[in-house]
């Protein structure tokens, strides 16, 4: 068996080397004694003899040479060599070895705190059993995406044949959980009954819904997260059983979801949707509701669309009225959850990936200089027999070690600015709360240290290569260095392009940003104070709600600092309805394109509280009350889409619903941006209704969730805690949440923006002073190199300024060139990146020169210094250089 | 274990060396010397590849080595063939009677 052989062999080899070595002279001995033997015996005297024997054997050093090479155990006994001598190479220089491993931690921990991020949002399956056949199922209407209508989900679930479950889902259900204890309000969703039995999770105590809990009549049940489990009820096992009292209605527990259970929006509880299907019932109405499912195994999400869109077709020849158009587009849950993020962390991968390559470079360049100080030295290795193999082995070992330092302690940094960065990371980044470094991060770090460590370990190895032996012996210390010096160039020319590109993406970033931040969202958002609360009134309570209303409107507006106060139902970067509507006087419209707006029901101080323009004719005043005609406001948009040509004023409408009451148009008002200032809803309609004229058997369907708004002359959160106080001293038990400003909701809606933004800008401003450093350290060196030039130039008569120029002329040559090449790779880069721009192409004409010009002072920067030490050189001192 | 991959020469020294053991054991001087003789003096064998042919093919298992007492009374390490070692010689010898058959018969066929 050559095999065990060979590993016994190595044993031995690697073990007892002395004694190896031994056993081989004296073989070697007895060959030449013997092969003098031989020749004695052929006739020559003992002396000639032993000197042909040995003219024969030719060296026995170097045959002691050539069978250790072929030894077993060998490359690893180099290996262990080669790592001790590098080992004392580096810590002997540790100012080279300190930067180069900074430079590379910064780069390799960049990198892989950008991978954690995208192992965990992209690449880890979602937690659930088996993801793959998790589907979304998306509404649209003449292609565009719109709610999912309840009674449409029915019929999916009922006629399909291509899924295991169907489920429905209506998040961000707010609940006010009052009686024992400080009330509190929570997030909750309303589900159906197999929700959790299609995501394959099941409750850790209790049981999940039963179809007979998901009907309208059912005794009301609740499922409840593990958070609140623990936190309110402080891990009660008798908890299941109990009642709890939500909404001013008892709900039975029967369930704790398991505590790393997570689906979309934050919820602690969980109800029927079955137990309020009242509020579903219209078919042409859109509920709010998500719609997934789990496919039969072997099923095709292409499949499945076909099946569905052929109900959908059925379903429109059926209900006409509501459902002409309307189509089915499924696709897959990990799709639904990342597909919008996925764009904005393959960015950020490359912008890290670009760093990296720039920290390669500045290495690279670091042991350039470094092994030119060391060509002597390899010059000597070469003539002692070191074969070209084995120095490049050396040089290699060299790299590895540096950048396996450098990974590590890039983990570590990427560890600790995880743990800094994931306090900012804003709401709406999906998945981020599973971050976590596994086994697949690991490997890339490791992975990505390796390669950079062979990747700026080339530069010095092929300059080790072109090495001319005599030469540089002959050279002595004084070494040529053309090779170091175009290898040094092409560094920077690199640097510089890679550097242009990341500066030119953060910078469209940032101009989107501030792009985004001047458009006008059609309110005031300054110095608003909003809150929400929540009143839970049976439908026979409509005077006690107006009272508690009237009566907290007072209170806040005495209030010292507060201009105006209103409440709404419905409001911008919060949530609206949006039913659609019937224009009085107008000809019917075809089916499926009945007339819509977004709805907000407002008192008659929100236009001022908001700081809403009116358009023409009046707002809401206090001459509009219960007894007089019901009046609507509408914005421009409605006016342009539904009265294109003709005054609004005096027109009337009214919800499509059988009970609605017609209302008389009074005026029209500045649009408003509803859920984002990037254009989502800039051809939205919108409509107001006035709070103060709700009838008061209607009121109290309409404060479930209502805002309290106060415009202010003063900072708004100061007035926070009193508005709070007027409140609870009214109405111990309300619950008032969701305390901000409209300036903060507005920063909200452009946060993950703001986030990612703020990232590229950060890695764009490290390659700048990586590639800085660069250019700096390799003008640096060519200007050393050129000490005695400068020294006789100088001593011939040129100026500070001549030497000056000369160095600049070379240094921002190269940067010249690296700008056109990086100019060029922006253009094809940045383009890949438009679905993240706003207000600005990917090739904007000013960004590009901006940081183009931004980029060359930084590099004359990085050009001047070395340049200008140069300038000071003693030209005696120059030319005794050496 | 699969044949370590030699170039044409390595593998030709490797098949001489084998063979002139198969008689009987030799040290390294007496394995030249039977190599020279057993090629009409074609192939002279010097130190500098005879030794790490040697030691590579005891390292392999198919070789062992045995300090041992010369004809004229000097210490001599010898070698002699191991079980593997013939099973090699004999893998070798038709692999090389293959390759030299198909070379002869190319030959031929170009001529």
């Amino acid at each position: 068996m050559p095999f065990l052989s060979r590993i016994a062999s190595t044993w031995r080899n690697l073990s007892n080397k002395d004694v190896v070595d031994q056993e081989l002279t004296e073989e070697l001995r007895a060959h030449v004694d013997l092969l003098t033997d031989q020749k004695i015996r052929a006739g020559l005297d003992p002396a000639a003899a032993r000197r042909a024997a040995l003219v024969e054997v030719g060296g026995v050093e170097q045959v002691k040479e050539r069978v250790r090479e072929v030894r077993m155990g060998r490359p690893l006994e180099d290996l262990s060599q080669d790592l001790r001598y590098a080992l004392r190479g580096l810590r002997k220089q540790r100012a080279f070895t300190a930067v180069a491993v900074i430079t590379l931690a910064l780069g390799i921990g960049a990198n892989t705190a950008i991978f954690t991020v995208i192992n965990t949002v992209l690449l880890r399956p979602l937690p659930y059993e088996k993801p793959d056949e998790l589907v979304v199922l998306n509404e649209t209407v003449s292609e565009r995406p719109a709610g999912v209508s309840y009674q449409n989900y029915v019929d999916w679930r009922n006629q399909n044949t291509v899924f295991e479950n169907v489920t429905a889902l209506r998040p961000r259900e707010s609940f006010n959980l009052t009686g024992a204890g400080e009330s509190e309000r929570l997030q909750g969703r309303l589900v159906s009954a197999n929700f959790l039995a299609t995501l394959g999770i099941k409750p850790i105590r209790g049981r999940d819904f039963l179809a007979e809990d998901d009907q309208p009549n059912a005794t009301p049940v609740a499922i409840i997260s593990h958070a609140l489990w623990q936190r309110r009820f402080g891990a009660d096992e008798t908890i299941i059983g109990k009642q709890l009292t939500l909404n001013s209605q008892q709900y039975t527990v029967v369930g704790i979801t398991p505590p790393d259970f997570r689906f979309g929006a934050d919820a602690d509880i969980s109800i029927p949707i079955g137990l309020s299907a009242e509020r579903f019932k219209l078919r042409g109405k859109d509920p709010g509701i998500t719609v997934f499912a789990r496919l039969k195994q072997g099923t095709s999400i292409d499949n499945a669309n076909a099946e569905l869109n052929t109900i959908a077709a059925r379903l429109e020849q059926q209900y006409p009225d509501t459902n002409t158009g309307r189509r089915v587009r499924i696709e897959s849950l990990r799709e639904s959850v990342v597909g919008d993020i996925r764009p904005m962390l393959l960015t950020l991968l490359g912008a890290v990936g670009f760093v990296l390559l720039i920290a390669c470079a500045n290495v690279a360049n670091l042991l350039l200089t470094r092994s030119a100080g060391r060509q002597r030295e390899m010059a000597i290795r070469t003539a002692l027999g070191a074969g070209r193999m084995r120095i490049l082995r050396q040089l290699f070992t060299e790299s590895a070690v540096l950048a396996l330092a450098g990974g590590v302690v890039g983990l570590l940094l990427a560890i600790w600015g995880g743990s800094v960065l994931s306090s900012y990371i804003p709401e709406g980044i999906p998945r981020v709360s599973e971050l976590a470094i596994d086994a697949r991060v690991l490997a890339f770090t490791f992975g990505a240290s390796l390669l950079t460590g062979v990747f700026f370990g080339l530069a010095p190895a092929l300059q080790s290569g072109k090495t001319n032996l005599t030469e540089t012996l002959k050279e002595g210390e004084r070494n040529s260095s053309t090779g170091h010096n175009r290898a040094g160039k092409l560094l920077v020319i690199s640097e510089v392009a890679l550097t242009l590109v990341l500066l030119v993406g953060a910078g469209l970033l940032v101009k989107s940003f501030w792009r985004l931040s001047q458009v006008n969202p059609g309110f005031d958002p300054q110095n608003v104070l909003a809150m929400q609360i929540s009143i839970n009134a049976r439908p026979d309570e409509g005077p006690r709600v107006d009272n508690f209303l009237t009566e907290v409107k007072q209170r806040v507006k005495q209030l010292p600092g507060v201009e105006s106060v209103s409440i709404s139902n419905g409001l911008p970067f919060e949530g609206a309805n949006f039913p659609p509507i019937v224009l009085e006087g107008k000809p019917a419209p075809p089916p499926g394109q009945d007339p819509s707006g977004l709805l907000y029901i407002v008192s008659s101080d929100y236009f001022k509280t908001m700081g809403i323009d009116l358009v023409r004719g009046r707002f809401f005043s206090n001459e509009d009350r219960k007894d007089t005609p019901q009046a609507a406001l509408i914005d421009e948009v409605f006016a342009r889409q539904y009265f294109p040509d003709e005054d609004p004023i005096g027109k009337r409408f009214k919800l499509n619903t059988p009970d609605a009451e017609s209302r008389e148009i009074i005026g029209v008002v500045r649009h408003v941006e509803h859920s984002s200032l990037e254009g989502r809803t800039t051809n939205t309609a919108e409509f107001y209704f006035n709070f103060d004229q709700l009838s008061l058997a209607t009121l109290p369907r309409y404060v479930r969730r209502v805002n309290l708004l106060a415009r202010t002359t003063v900072e708004p959160l100061s007035l926070a805690g009193p508005v709070r106080n007027q409140i609870s001293a009214l109405d111990k038990d309300q619950a008032v949440f969701n305390i901000r400003t409209m300036e903060q909701a507005l920063a909200q809606s452009v946060a993950a923006r703001r986030f990612s933004m703020i990232l590229l800008a950060v890695f764009a401003l490290l390659a700048l002073i990586l590639a800085a450093v660069g250019i700096y350290g390799v003008i640096s060196y060519s200007v050393a190199q050129r000490t005695r030039e400068v020294g006789i130039r100088m001593a011939l008569g040129a100026k500070t300024i001549d030497v000056l120029r000369l160095v600049m002329h070379d240094g921002l040559k190269l940067v010249f060139v690296g700008i056109v090449v990086g100019l060029v790779g922006a253009l094809l880069l940045t383009r890949l990146m438009t679905t993240l721009l706003f207000g600005v192409t990917a090739t904007d004409a000013l960004t590009y020169v901006t940081v183009a010009l931004g980029l060359i002072i930084v590099a004359l920067f990085a050009c001047c210094i070395p340049a200008r030490r140069a300038t000071k050189v003693d030209p005696l001192v120059a030319l005794r250089f050496e | 274990m699969k044949k370590t991959k030699n170039d044409l020469l390595q593998g030709t020294l490797d098949l001489l060396v084998l063979q002139s053991l198969s008689l009987g054991p030799l040290h390294g001087l007496g394995v030249s010397d039977r190599i020279a003789q057993i090629t009409q003096g074609a192939f002279k064998v010097k130190p500098g590849s005879l030794f790490p042919a040697l030691h590579r093919l005891e390292e392999a298992g198919w070789l062992k080595s045995s300090w041992g007492e010369s004809d004229n009374n000097r210490r001599a390490k010898y070698y002699r063939l191991t079980k593997a070692g013939q099973r090699q010689l004999k893998v070798e010898t038709e692999g090389w009677q293959r390759v030299s058959l198909a070379i002869t018969n190319a030959l031929s066929a170009t001529s």
